[in-house]
């Protein structure tokens, strides 16, 4: 029943207030929510982070050496407890990514367990010759394109590179790549643009350039445990590695010495070998030149024979002639005789026969006649003629055998002759065919000699060559043993995560997130509780009568507080609940959307941190709590009748203005009160002032974050590099390639400038720069250095200028003494003479002489700064520009500025949160304070207004004070705003951008006329109740 | 001696929603110019309304009223304001002074919206209160306070001046002394004074009485024997 009631007027009194209420409960709800929200943001950024980190398997350690690894190497890390080793490619490469200009990629090649790729657009790569690219530089139209290997870069990229040409299949993100940062490069420009990643098939390479691990240790990266974890491995990989690395030097050198051993034996194989062919290719020709040479003895032996033959044969031939002649005479001769012989023979024998017949014919007319005797002798005769007859024919006969021996003879002789003229044929168809064939033989010997004189020359020339082989066999023999000599035991490299630049830049980003969510929210705690305070001092005030009541009824002290505890209470509950939801789950992502510039590898993921909900809970509880105990503790303590008797209203005082007499009588008299009131709540003055100088503070911040953000990037092109094009040309362009710049359309003036990045070291402080120096210093029309408006003068000798953010991040100034370092290590000692403003990247200018004496080499342009002053002629010019022969890269300034600027324009969510912030502040504020304003004075507004004070009067009456604390409010307000903007601008600064602290003097304006307006428009709603305050009600006599 | 001021079937509902209070109904009455009037009654009984109403601080639900021939109860709220400004004096029972005001700044606080007021000096010698002009209303007794008050009412030289208890939170002594002010501006100045009291004792000194009960008018006599303050007892 009892409890019943109390609890009617609890509610009821909620329903009365809501106007209290809200306040309360918002309040509670920004405080709450800002503290959570922005305390939460760090830890959710961890945790994305340390997310991302696992799900993509991050390395935890990465291997260096610089005799690079091998996949026993792989194997070895891998059977340790708890390892995983890959084996990693890496290859800086010009490359020109869909027929674009040349720019430098990173290749590295996708490991089976560490490193994965958070693939957004696309596939995973199938074959060696697919590619994923940087999904942050690239988007998705570039699928399908080809990444085209440039023919300029050396010959060990060529190699390492098995593809010519590799097609972009996919877009990626990767953890080893948080931040925007790509990393610098000996090549090119000097900085790698973006990654690409290849199966390992794409790389053709004798070993791994790099050993990446992962190891079991499961806590959280960035955390200690993780690297108490990571340390207990640090020291066995570190063995581990030394050890690896000894056997890989043990390996190459003991191979080496192999192979060198191995060569100069298969030298000196081949050199005997060479010598015994050369020996015996010499014997050969020697032989064959003896058997040459002897041909030729025989040849000549032989001529000598032949010729002697010949004479002899001719002189056969001459005997044969003769003989041939004498048998002829003979044979004539023969003939003759023959002839006369038979003729007389013939004639013998027919005078014989004539006798003969005669004798016959005789005989026959002898016998006819039967002269026997005649016939007898004639018989006789015939008988001797028969027997000369006889003997002739004998005697033919005789002389036949005579004559035919002596033909035979003849014939003899003939045949003899024909023998020798056969034998003379034969001998000279010999001589003929030994002529033939000494002819022959002398051409093979020709021949002979030829071949021989080409053998030789052929042998000479192969032995000169195979001399000049060897010769550079052991030049190169030599060549090894001395490399391998030089050749060092290995550098190693052990590192973990804090070598990795985005893995370091995040944790350093995500604890600037901290820093600021520790200052703002405290700003909020401080007027909730001021509020709080306020409100329930109030509350308990009006209620004073009410609490004398419940106390001269009985009921004890808790009961009576617990009506303010539970309104307070139940407001804060809500508030916190409300607050902490709607400021855990938008703060942060907003956060995280301005860091996208940096960093957006993926949302942000919600985390919801016990601790810090029961934590604000509590605040919550303890400031509205709090509060509405303090403010009972004073009412409860007297007696019931002085609380149901109305309080003395808080005397009036001279203030100190009425001190001043002569402004104090010229004020009009309402005026007058409202400045007595004024000074008349101290608590209330105070946190008006507060309230309102905090929420013109925080738009001030807004607006200033605004402008110190948004023209960076304009006045970094408009005022500092002038210029419109920047022209990048490849190594082996000459320096004629000026004239062809020139020529180009719309350019009127080309500075030929040399960059490169290089390290800036102060003290311990080390920072990434471009050093910029230009042949003959004249940068004027180009690049402007000034510092707040003043020139800055360009460098001597060992001097160097540098921008202002480079001096920021090292802390060097004028007159320090910084070094530079370039990529490949050479260090040179330089004094600062002056520092100039700049806001994208960080560059160190230096004159060219120091240049080339301090780095000894000679001073070669490799970037055209263009002039165009004609805006519509940029697009065009820079077409042409690429076009030119040498020139590999082309940058418009204008194109640059437009990525920026949409990149900048994230930030203006976090002005537009600011500036809501500070509206709600004011809001809430202000219209808290001129409600109990107003509670407390009812008596006295009734009193006006039943004395007739219009409308207009009654409203400025309440409302001047408001405006009069407004204006000091915003005054106060001034100055902090300018601090806070300050605070803030240091915590977001961003390695590549130097923002510039700017407030615009529209921007105080603005914050101040804003402020005045959040007033006025409360005021409108103050104006209205004090419409509704009705006289008779609120002047009601206590009775 | 009446027509100065009219009452005419006056009625007061206070509409709450669900309730209705009838603080006044059908309430008549008249009072003179230059009269002192007392409305006497018990806790409730609705003087404070009927008062309210006069001094156009509240509306009536129906009637009408009349003051030196303006129909009030046909003022819009702006009217009421300039009615109230000019012709209208008013003192609380807990004097209702501006804190962080001087005595003298309180009455001419009030002083300096009228028309042709009296100047604040000479309203405070008329109450007595000279050589306290310059101290706030926390340095100064109940009865000085309420002095202050009067001084506020008369300075605007109002046609009609409404007490409400004048002397409610005053001792006898010093309640006396308010009322002898209230009376003196009466007679001497010629001010309508109109005082609510529920003590009947006071009676005494009025011109006119109107007896208030039930929220309506039960009597309105006109007091033959008009006795001084100093003779009123209680």
């Amino acid at each position: 029943m009892v409890r019943n009631a109390l609890a009617k007027n609890i509610f009821r009194e909620i329903k009365s207030s809501l106007g209290r209420y809200f306040a309360i409960l918002l309040i509670i709800a920004l405080g709450v929510g800002f503290f959570a929200g922005l305390r939460i943001t760090e830890p959710m950024m961890k945790k994305t982070a340390v997310e991302y980190i696992d799900q993509y398997c991050l390395y935890d350690f990465r291997l260096l050496s610089t005799l690079g690894f091998t996949e026993e190497d792989v194997e070895a890390f891998s059977s340790e407890q708890g390892i995983t080793a890959n084996g990693a490619y890496t290859v800086d490469f010009l490359a020109s990514v869909s027929g674009g200009g040349d720019i430098v990629l990173r290749a590295h090649n996708i490991m089976s367990d560490i490193n994965k790729q958070d693939v957004i657009a696309g596939r995973m790569p199938e074959t060696a010759d697919e590619c994923l690219l940087d999904a942050r530089y690239y988007s998705s139209d570039i699928l399908g394109d080809v990444v085209t290997v440039s023919s300029s870069n050396d010959i060990d990229t060529l190699d390492t590179l098995s593809y010519d040409e590799y097609t972009v299949v996919g877009l990626a993100y990767d953890p080893y790549y948080l931040n925007y940062e790509r990393g610098t490069t000996s090549i090119g420009t000097g900085t790698v643009t973006a990654f690409a990643y290849i199966p390992s098939e794409g790389f053709s390479s004798e070993a791994y350039h790099e050993l990446y691990l992962l190891t079991d240790v499961s806590s959280d990266a960035y955390t200690e445990e993780y690297d108490v974890e990571i340390d207990n491995y640090r020291e066995s990989v570190d063995a581990l590695l030394q050890e690896r690395g000894k056997i890989r030097y043990d390996k190459i050198k003991s191979d080496a010495e192999a192979e060198i051993s191995d060569a100069e034996k298969e030298l000196a194989d081949k050199t005997a070998e060479y010598e015994n062919e050369k020996a015996s290719a010499e014997a050969e020709l020697a032989s064959a030149l003896e058997t040459l040479r002897n041909g030729e003895e025989e040849i000549k032996s032989a001529e000598e024979e032949l010729s002697l033959r010949k004479q002899e044969l001719s002189d056969g031939e001459k005997s044969l002639e003769e003989g041939f002649v004498k048998l002829a005479e003979s044979r004539d001769l023969l003939e003759k005789n023959k002839s006369d012989a038979y003729s007389l023979l013939d004639e013998q024998e027919t005078e014989l026969l004539r006798n003969k017949e005669e004798i016959e014919q005789g005989i026959a007319y002898y016998t006819m006649m039967g002269d026997y005797d005649t016939v007898a002798s004639l018989e006789n005769s015939l008988s001797a003629v028969n027997d000369g007859l006889d003997e002739l024919s004998s005697q033919r006969a005789l002389t036949e055998a005579s004559f035919s021996s002596l033909e035979n003879e003849l014939e003899a002789n003939e045949e003899l002759l024909l023998n020798s003229q056969d034998e003379i044929e034969a001998g000279r168809r010999e001589i003929e065919n030994a002529e033939n064939t000494i002819e022959e033989k002398k051409r093979e010997i020709e021949s002979g000699y030829e071949e021989y004189n080409s053998s030789k020359a052929e042998a000479d020339a192969e032995f000169a060559d195979a001399e000049a082989q060897i010769a550079d066999a052991e030049a190169e023999i030599q060549e090894a043993k001395t490399k391998l000599s030089e050749l060092a035991e290995p550098d190693l490299y052990l590192l973990d995560r804090d070598s990795n630049v985005g893995y370091v830049c995040f944790e350093n980003d995500s604890t600037i997130v901290e820093s600021v969510s520790v200052v703002f929210p405290m700003f909020f705690l401080a007027i909730a509780i001021l509020v709080c305070m306020t409100t329930m001092t109030r509350m308990v005030d009006e209620c004073r009568g009410q609490i004398g009541t419940f106390k001269a009824l009985g009921y004890g002290n808790f009961s009576i507080q617990s009506k303010f505890l539970i309104y307070s209470g139940s407001a804060a509950v809500i508030g916190w609940a409300v607050g902490y939801f709607a400021g855990t789950l938008t703060i942060p992502r907003l956060i995280w959307s301005v860091y996208g510039i940096m960093y957006g590898f993926a949302d942000i993921i919600y985390v919801f941190d016990p601790t810090m909900f029961i934590l604000c809970f509590a605040a919550a509880i303890l400031c509205s709590c709090g509060a509405a105990y303090a403010a009972c503790y004073s009412v409860l303590r007297p007696a019931p009748a002085t609380l149901i008797r109305p309080k003395s209203p808080k005397a009036g005082k001279k203030v100190w203005l009425e001190h001043l007499p002569f402004i104090w009588k010229h004020l009009g008299f309402l005026k007058k009160v409202s400045v007595r009131n004024i000074f008349r709540y101290k608590n209330r003055l105070f946190m008006m002032i507060l309230g309102i100088g905090g929420c013109t503070a925080l738009l001030i911040t807004g607006f200033g974050i605004r402008d110190s953000i948004q023209d960076v990037v304009r006045f970094q092109f408009e005022e500092v590099m002038k210029f419109d094009i920047s022209v990048t040309v490849s190594d082996s362009a000459s320096g004629d390639i000026i004239g062809d710049i020139e020529s180009v359309d719309g350019v009127e003036g080309v500075l030929p400038v040399y960059t490169s990045t290089s390290d800036l070291l102060f003290r311990d402080t080390q920072k990434s720069v471009n050093l910029l120096v230009s042949e003959n210093n004249d940068f004027g029309d180009f690049v402007a250095f000034n510092l707040d408006g003043d020139e800055v003068p360009l460098p001597g000798k060992n001097e160097a200028i540098i921008s202002v953010g480079a001096a920021d991040a090292s802390g060097a100034g004028v007159g320090d003494e910084i070094t530079l370092r370039d990529s490949d290590y050479n260090e040179i000692k330089l004094t600062v003479t002056g520092i100039f403003d700049n806001y994208i990247y960080n560059y160190a200018i230096i004159s060219p002489e120091t240049y080339e004496e301090d780095f000894g080499t000679e001073l070669k342009a490799n970037t055209y700064y263009v002039n165009i002053p004609d805006d519509s002629k940029v697009r065009q010019a820079s077409v042409s520009l690429i076009g030119i022969d040498g020139v590999s890269n082309v940058t418009v300034n204008e194109d640059t500025v437009n990525r920026m600027d949409s990149t900048m324009n994230s930030i203006n969510y976090i002005v537009v949160m600011v500036l809501v912030c500070a509206g709600a502040l004011a809001f809430i504020v202000i219209y808290n304070l001129t409600n109990i304003n107003i509670e407390e004075r009812i008596r006295e507004i009734a009193t006006i207004k039943v004395l007739g004070f219009r409308k207009g009067e009654v409203a400025s009456y309440v409302m001047r004070e408001i405006i009069i604390l407004t204006a000091i409010g915003s005054v106060v307000g001034i100055p902090f705003g300018y601090l806070l903007h300050g605070f803030v601008m240091s915590c977001i600064q961003v390695d590549m951008v130097s923002f510039q602290n700017k407030i615009t003097p529209l921007s105080y304006i603005l914050s101040l006329l804003l402020t005045f307006v959040f007033a006025f428009i409360i005021n409108i709603f103050m104006i209205r109740r004090l419409d509704k305050i009705d006289m008779a009600s609120s002047l009601k006599s206590i009775e | 001696m009446g027509n100065f001021v009219t009452f005419e079937n006056v009625s007061k509902i206070y509409d709450m929603g669900e309730v209705k209070i009838p603080a006044l109904s059908d309430a008549s009455f008249e009072i003179g110019k230059g009269e002192l009037c007392v409305i006497v009654g018990p806790s409730g009984a609705g003087k404070t309304t009927l008062l309210n109403i006069l001094g156009g601080m509240d509306r009536l639900t129906s009637g009408k009223v009349y003051l030196d021939g303006m129909d009030i109860s046909a003022f819009d709220k702006k009217r009421l304001t300039e009615y109230r400004r000019y012709d209208i004096g008013f003192v609380f029972q807990f004097y209702n002074l501006i804190q962080n005001l001087t005595a003298l700044e309180n009455v001419e606080l009030a002083a300096q919206i009228c028309k042709n007021p009296m100047p604040a000096d000479e309203a405070l010698d008329l109450v007595g209160l000279s050589d306290r002009k310059n101290n706030f209303p926390a340095q100064l007794s109940g009865g000085e306070q309420q002095r202050v008050a009067i001084a506020r009412a008369v300075a605007k030289r109002p046609k009609l001046l409404l007490c409400d208890e004048p002397t409610g939170a005053l001792d006898y002594a010093t309640g006396k002394a308010v009322l002898r002010l209230l009376q003196d501006m009466c007679r001497k100045n010629g001010v309508t004074v109109v005082i609510i009291t529920h003590n009947s004792a006071l009676t005494g000194m009025a011109d006119r009485i109107i007896k208030v009960k039930n929220g309506t008018v039960s009597s309105v006599i006109l007091n033959d024997n008009i006795v001084s303050v100093e003779d009123i007892e209680w």
